[in-house]
């Protein structure tokens, strides 16, 4: 596989960025609602954490467990909560600046 | 096995042996997932199941980039020995078991037409040893029970003598060489490389004191 240009995001990375940079913060279900946008197939367990766990060591996202307490308050498992970066609103603007109609309609399975 | 158990199921999988932060981080994340996707969506296992499979490849992509780094903090010498050392404990390991399996079959064989009395002293041993064989092979797949898969391997390795003592009566070949003055020391010298082989390896595999605390 050819290694990507550095500083390129792929349409994962940048339908994260859209989604994520108008919430305070976000996690992996509903993220992975919001990129489907209404669609009955989200986007694929490995393909999103695996996305999310390579823009968090970039430092395009922030990531932290949520609190025990409201997890607690509503008898589930926590959430990893995100939020974009300086940095990953930067490179979101970058992208954008780049290629803007390139847009993330696309599968991202 | 409902759809979520499946795809943790799953999660155990492609997470074992990966470093343990990492490998706990994305299990408890996917448990999350899947307990919005249901709470999102009561019969959600189809779709559930759908995107653990469409996600395989990235899951063992991940798998794959998470051992390069575990492998990175290793010196290069001590993966190249322990990588080697791995390969000759499973390729002398699978020759022991190919060798008992042949003295089994080769026993029964006779002794199903007649011409020798089954179950004798000899051929337990070798059934047993060939079984503790196999027993360590099974135990190798294992990061953890590698030590002790090693060690048993290292009991089975008495194999060689009692399934060549076999063999004396019924093969030509092994009763010819049988009567060569370097026989002796040469099974001698197997069963004990095969010895030092698998202690070696049970050594090298075996978890520290620094990692155990």
């Amino acid at each position: 596989m050819p290694r990507r240009k550095a500083g390129t995001l792929i349409p994962i990375e940048l339908a994260i960025l859209e989604h994520g940079i108008a919430a305070e913060s976000f996690y992996g279900f509903a993220l992975a609602r919001s990129i489907a946008d209404g669609a009955p197939t989200l986007t694929a367990h490995g393909t999103l954490y695996k996305a999310l766990a390579r823009m968090t060591e970039s430092g395009l996202l922030d990531a932290e467990w949520e609190d025990h307490a409201p997890a607690e308050a509503e008898g589930r498992p926590r959430r990893r909560l995100y939020r974009v970066t300086g940095e990953g609103a930067r490179a979101l603007a970058a992208a954008q600046v780049a290629a803007p109609l390139a847009t993330p309609k696309v599968s991202l399975a | 096995m409902r759809a979520a158990d499946l795809v943790m199921r799953w999660a155990e999988i492609y997470t074992r042996g990966l470093e343990p932060a990492a490998a706990g981080a994305r299990r408890d994340e996917l448990a999350s997932d899947l307990w919005e996707h249901a709470a999102h969506e009561p019969r959600a296992g189809a779709a559930m199941l759908s995107r653990a499979i469409r996600g395989v490849p990235a899951d063992l992509s991940w798998r794959y980039e998470q051992q390069r780094r575990m492998l990175a903090g290793v010196p290069r010498l001590q993966r190249v020995v322990s990588g080697g050392v791995g390969a000759l404990v499973v390729a002398a390991a699978s020759a022991l078991v190919v060798f008992g399996v042949a003295v089994i079959t080769r026993t029964s064989a006779l002794a199903v037409r007649g011409a020798i009395l089954p179950f004798s002293e000899t051929a337990l041993w070798v059934f047993g040893l060939t079984g503790l064989a196999v027993f360590g092979l099974l135990l190798l797949v294992r990061q953890k029970t590698r030590p002790l898969g090693a060690v048993a391997l290292a009991g089975s390795s008495a194999l060689v003598h009692f399934g060549l003592f076999d063999l004396l009566n019924k093969s030509a070949t092994i009763s010819a060489l049988s009567y060569t003055p370097q026989w002796s020391t040469a099974v001698a010298c197997l069963i004990a490389a095969l010895v030092l082989l698998f202690l070696s390896a049970a050594l090298l595999w075996a978890p520290s004191r620094k990692a155990i605390s």
